[in-house]
């Protein structure tokens, strides 16, 4: 655990130094608080919020993601053992591989990468 | 382990040194580019154009600060900040030379087990920074910005994942200075194919990693004014600049020293100057600049993808290819040596 304190420490002068220089516009004199107007339209003025609605296709890729995402947590571990076990090792991750990729060939025939 | 002030003053020293030589990053991106399309670039302040970065940090100081109506505010501004503090977080884990070698201190803030996760991890945390600026910034390009964004890098993030896997499989460590130790190209002329094939595919994941051309998407400005940046101005926008420089040589970095020895001199010079390749920082750094270069000269010859064709790319091509790597490499490891 005591590896892992300069983390720490190197987060904490991160976090004053952009502290620092996020402080810099109002410490030399800025505008006390900011200018509100519309957010930007190519000219035309917004009328609704503009996270109403989007594709639905980044849920899929997000639950796409999420599933590989998974399986390469289980490869670090794996790839650092590897050259003591050998071909078995090999084998075991082969069988577990070919599982994902059943599901990509899957979700590809169900056209989760058509994108138009 | 280093005492707490030693610590301390090298994690100031790597984020001065960072910053700065991100500021000095953005004047020769710009000359380089210049130059590649046949203009000057920044030449009128000071000479060379050597005091851009300084005139341009005033003006970013000095800029009006913008907030747009119904921003989510907190996260509005946060966002910026935990893009850039996760940035520099991440560079302290590499290496920049062998144990005591910069006047008898270690060349790296900190020397962790699992170096190669915490590269990863911190630097796909940084995506956050990103994915929550354009979200909370109420505007539909910024939105359209960061999910492309988000999208983007978990598509690329299983190559950049995968690719790492051969590397690991050959030094059976994630502890990036061991890695560098063990010298992934040195073990056999067998693991040369698999190795190469890992690294095309490790430089591409990182250049999408990054979000640079041609895999620029979320702040394409052909299409979507600039993405996630479009609501930001003055020292926000400033900081977004600054993390996307600083991931860059995180990810040059990361590059050499995976692949490409990191601290270590090359081999011929080694044999001229006894002792050349001990020294520290040089080469890590001249091996950054290669990358950077790199990055540059892709801006400037590259067209972007089109997002279908990115997604494909990302899912169908590179995932396979660097899990043929991998797989590749593990029967080398298992049937050959």
């Amino acid at each position: 655990m005591e590896n892992y304190a300069p983390i720490l420490v190197l987060m904490a002068v991160v976090i004053v130094i952009v502290g620092l220089i996020y402080r810099l516009p109002a410490l030399l004199g800025g505008r006390a608080s900011a200018r509100e107007r519309p957010g930007y339209l190519s000219g035309a003025v917004p009328r609704e919020h503009a996270m109403s609605r989007f594709h639905v296709r980044w849920y899929l890729v997000g639950l796409l993601f999420l599933a590989f995402d998974m399986e390469m947590v289980f490869m670090y571990p794996w790839a650092v053992v590897f050259a003591d076990i050998g071909w078995m090792a090999m084998v075991e991750m082969g069988m577990f591989l070919l599982i994902l990729l059943l599901g990509v060939l899957y979700a590809w025939r169900e056209g989760a990468f058509r994108w138009t | 382990m280093d005492p707490l002030w030693v610590t301390l003053i090298k994690a100031f020293v790597l984020c001065l040194v960072l910053l700065g030589a991100f500021a000095y990053m953005t004047l020769i991106e710009r000359r380089i580019l210049g130059r590649m399309q046949h203009r000057h670039g920044p030449n009128r302040t000071g000479p060379f154009g050597l005091l851009q970065p300084i005139a341009d940090a005033i003006k970013s100081v000095f800029k009006e600060d913008i907030i747009v109506t119904n921003a989510d505010k907190v996260v509005y501004v946060m966002a910026p900040m935990i893009s850039i503090i996760f940035a520099l977080s991440a560079f302290g884990a590499i290496p920049g030379g062998p144990a005591g070698s910069l006047f008898g201190f270690n060349p790296w803030v900190v020397d962790l087990d699992i170096g190669v996760l915490y590269v990863l991890a911190v630097t796909s945390v940084g995506v956050y920074g990103i994915f929550l600026g354009g979200w909370a910034s109420n505007s539909k390009y910024a939105l359209l910005g960061s999910l492309r964004s988000s999208a983007q890098i978990i598509s690329y993030e299983l190559g950049l994942g995968l690719s790492v896997l051969s590397v690991i499989m050959i030094a059976g460590t994630l502890n990036l200075r061991e890695i560098v130790e063990v010298g992934v190209w040195t073990v056999s002329p067998w693991l040369w194919p698999p190795l190469a094939v890992a690294f095309v595919a490790f430089v591409i994941s990182a250049i999408a990693e990054v979000n640079r051309t041609p895999f620029d998407l979320p702040e394409a400005e052909q299409e979507i004014v600039a993405g996630y940046l479009t609501e930001y101005s003055g020292i926000k926008w400033a900081l977004y600049q600054m993390s996307e420089y600083v991931n860059m040589m995180t990810a040059a970095a990361f590059i050499s020293t995976l692949f490409l020895g990191g601290y270590r001199g090359p081999y011929v010079l080694e044999r001229l100057i006894p002792g050349s390749s001990e020294w520290p920082i040089i080469w890590l750094v001249l091996k950054m600049a290669i990358f950077m270069f790199l990055f540059i000269w892709l801006r400037a010859t590259l067209p972007r993808f089109r997002y279908d064709q990115l997604m494909r790319f990302g899912w169908l091509y590179l995932f396979e290819v660097a899990l043929a790597a991998t797989l590749l490499t593990g029967a080398v490891i298992a049937f050959v040596l």
